[in-house]
């Protein structure tokens, strides 16, 4: 499986790009003052991701995001990052610091509308 | 599309940040830790295996097994090769010998050369299951 993320159209900027084996490193904007172990810490999460199939057990790991089709969030703690699945590949769309106990439903919302926006263009 | 564009400028910088960082030791553990958690996760569903279940096969706290699935502790290797054969998993460690700088350090003076230089091959730490998917599938 591939993993890809969206390089552009997100208020918060996630940029990537693959390295070796199609596995992204990527930088959020929003973070400058990130520890360079968070950042491989969400690139060993994405490799995993990449090495395996999809159905991932634990769900501390990774999990469908109750109540909608093809969103999944990755948890690199204390990061989450939401994707999709287009075809084999597994689309990045973006990452952010979980600090409450529930996530944001703005954060919900803007991997929704990146989502379907993604997918109209390959259409 | 537009939006898959590789950024040369990032891609070089985060080299050398990572490039720094992979020396250390911590990296590897947790990227041990994230496949022995999938592999217990997994290995549960196979068997039909509830929390409670795998505390008592252990006979520890139904917490205990939480904190292993959330990678919460820092597991023994003792307990780690229990967990890993009460569920059917024969643990199976490969090292490769990639960092020839170190062995440098401390082989200064010695005449002997090494046989194995800089390995382009990147397996570090693997953890199979060697159970066929037959043999414990629940009844």
């Amino acid at each position: 499986m591939r993993v890809v993320l969206l390089h552009s159209g997100t208020r918060r900027k996630v940029s990537a790009m693959a390295i070796g084996k199609d596995i992204p490193i990527y930088q959020d904007e929003l973070f400058p003052h990130i520890d360079k172990r968070l950042i491989q810490r969400m690139n060993i999460h994405i490799e995993f991701l990449s090495n395996r199939q999809f159905p991932v057990e634990n769900k501390s790991i990774c999990e469908q995001l109750k109540g909608y089709d093809n969103l999944y969030e990755l948890k690199p703690k204390p990061i989450r990052l939401f994707f999709f699945m287009m075809g084999n590949d597994a689309v990045i769309t973006h990452g952010f610091i979980k600090k409450k106990r529930t996530t944001d439903i703005s954060e919900i919302d803007r991997a929704v509308s990146l989502r379907d926006r993604c997918i109209k263009e390959k259409e | 599309m537009q939006r898959f564009v590789r950024n040369k400028k990032i891609e070089d910088e985060f080299r050398e940040s990572i490039e720094s960082v992979e020396k250390d030791w911590s990296i590897y553990t947790e990227k041990l830790l994230l496949d022995v958690r999938e592999i217990i996760a997994q290995q549960m569903k196979r068997l039909n295996f509830n929390r409670a279940d795998l505390a008592k096969l252990l006979k520890c706290s139904r917490s205990y097994v939480t904190q292993l699935l959330n990678g919460n502790t820092n597991i023994r290797l003792n307990t780690l090769v229990k967990v890993l054969l009460s569920l059917g998993v024969k643990p199976n460690i490969q090292y490769s010998y990639e960092d020839v700088e170190t062995l440098k350090k401390f082989n200064k003076n010695s005449t002997i050369e090494m046989s194995f230089k800089e390995s382009t091959k990147t397996t570090i730490f693997t953890i199979e299951s060697k159970v066929s998917q037959q043999e414990y599938e629940p009844a």
